[in-house]
């Protein structure tokens, strides 16, 4: 078990040292996250409004963003890890949008995810961001920059934009195969336990048929004879040899409390969508 | 005495059993995420291929006698269209290399065509090489995404190939999986491009 542990922390340590390497995000507080200040909230409440009723009508998610720094990476590199690192979009669907402001660095860019490439395209973005965006930039004025231009995005994707059915893609059963995991082994236990009352013969004769089931079961799931074969031996030993498990439900009970928790808070998050490089970028 | 046999048997059995099930569908699983993120480079280099002959027949119209750039950028691109590398290749750095070097051919190729239409303000103006323009540069932004999705799932794909305890899981249930082939940064990339005045 200790080992285990280590072979976690391990995992932990080398998975943050990974995290250091990739640019730092600001959280997303909302549809419109305005670290570089350049909006009112009056503004902001328009921009939010506007966008709401876009997601409303179509699922796609759009988001505008300023940022006080690009932390030295190029605009297009930050922009399609931070639309990854939110999810901007419907998982599956991929249909979120990021206008990305960074008043420091003079650049700006539509981040489009890889589902509304077909409607957003790179020729699109860039007249938006050439003829709309940076026109009024050009002339200091942020607000109507951001405004005018988000709206264009909003046209451009109404186009001919027939939303698509919400379909979840089905998450990877490693999770769930977990806690599948911790339960059976649970169930194994209780099994055990109920069985040590039993004279030893009929608890051969039950430990065994668990035993087997228990192997089919994996067998089935895994696919692989050798597991099963495994799993059917150590549940044999555990259901069959008196008074194994006494000590060992307990344990299996303490350390199956599976808990997941998903950061709450703002009324806004992203659905999962990712991003793949689309859109266009533009400087003043 | 026998007790503690049978535990000591059990525990092995249930530890090995837990390597085996949390690794079991590791390899399939991470090759699987390899070959779609190959797809995706394929994709985005194939798109680039794509806009080639209509950048080019756009800038022949304002500059045809810039022979020597427009060949080398015709004949980048009919290089690149001949080599494919299937997702059972990838293990194959020959394959790979040469993959690699047409497609470095064709962005090298691309970008002088690049710097040679800067002497054209008319072409610059024209709308649509504008279009095939921004088109451009994002498909070759696409492509940068790609490549470091591939080279992040190839990463994590050989990781567990030759690592403990995937390592093992590996040779017993998949003796045939072999490390797959990264991007490397080509001594073009890595290379700064000299600029005169």
């Amino acid at each position: 078990m200790r080992s285990l542990l280590h072979g976690f922390a391990l995992f932990f340590l080398l998975f943050a040292a990974q995290a250091v390497a990739a640019p730092s995000f600001p959280a997303l507080t909302g549809r419109v996250v305005d670290n570089a200040g350049l909006l009112s909230p009056a503004e902001k409440k328009v921009l939010t409004t506007i966008l709401a009723q876009h997601e409303t009508g179509t699922t796609d998610q759009i988001v505008v963003v300023t940022l006080k720094e690009l932390q030295g990476y190029d605009i297009a590199d930050y922009g399609y890890q931070l639309g990854r690192h939110w999810g901007i979009g419907q998982k599956g669907q991929d249909n979120g949008v990021l206008l990305i402001v960074a008043p420091t660095e003079r650049k700006v860019r539509i981040e489009v995810g890889y589902g509304l490439e077909g409607e957003l395209t790179d020729k699109l973005s860039h007249d938006i961001i050439q003829e709309v965006i940076l026109p009024r930039f050009k002339e200091g004025n942020y607000p109507a920059g951001i405004l005018n231009g988000t709206k264009a995005i909003l046209s451009a994707l109404s186009g001919n934009y027939i939303p698509k059915k919400h379909q979840p893609k089905k998450d990877g059963m490693s999770s769930n195969f977990a806690g599948f995991f911790m339960f059976s082994l649970f169930f194994v236990g209780m099994l055990a336990q109920f069985f040590d009352r039993f004279s030893s013969r009929l608890r051969l004769i039950f430990g065994s048929i668990t035993a087997v089931v228990a192997g089919i079961i994996t067998w089935v799931l895994t696919n692989e004879f050798i597991v099963a074969l495994f799993t059917a031996i150590f549940v044999f030993v555990m259901t069959t040899v008196r008074g194994l498990s006494s000590g060992y439900s307990s344990g299996g009970s303490s350390g199956s409390s599976w808990s997941s928790s998903s950061g709450g808070g703002s009324s806004f998050g992203g659905g999962g969508g990712s991003f793949g490089g689309g859109g266009a970028s533009g400087s003043w | 005495m026998k007790k503690i046999l049978l535990i000591a048997i059990a525990a092995i059995a249930l530890l090995f059993a837990v390597v085996v099930m949390t690794h079991i569908n590791n390899v399939p699983k991470l090759d699987e995420g390899v070959n779609a993120s190959w797809a995706q480079v394929q994709n985005q280099y194939k798109r680039r291929a794509d806009l080639v002959p209509n950048l080019v027949a756009t800038v022949k119209g304002y500059a045809s006698h810039e022979k020597e750039v427009l060949t080398d950028v015709v004949e980048a691109r009919a290089k690149v269209g001949r080599i494919q590398v299937s997702s059972e290749m990838l293990s194959n750095p020959n394959a790979m290399k040469q993959f690699e070097a047409n497609q470095n051919a064709l962005s090298s190729a691309l970008s002088r065509l690049m710097v040679v239409v800067e002497r054209y303000p008319e072409l610059k103006a024209d709308k649509n090489f504008q279009a095939l323009q921004s088109q451009l540069e994002g498909t070759e932004n696409r492509i940068a995404v790609a490549r470091k999705d591939y080279i992040a799932t190839v990463q994590s794909y050989n990781v567990e190939l030759r690592t403990v305890p995937g390592r093992w899981v590996a040779a017993i249930f998949y003796p045939d999986a072999k490390p797959k082939e990264s991007f490397s940064a080509s001594p073009a990339e890595q290379e700064v491009p000299a600029v005169a005045f």
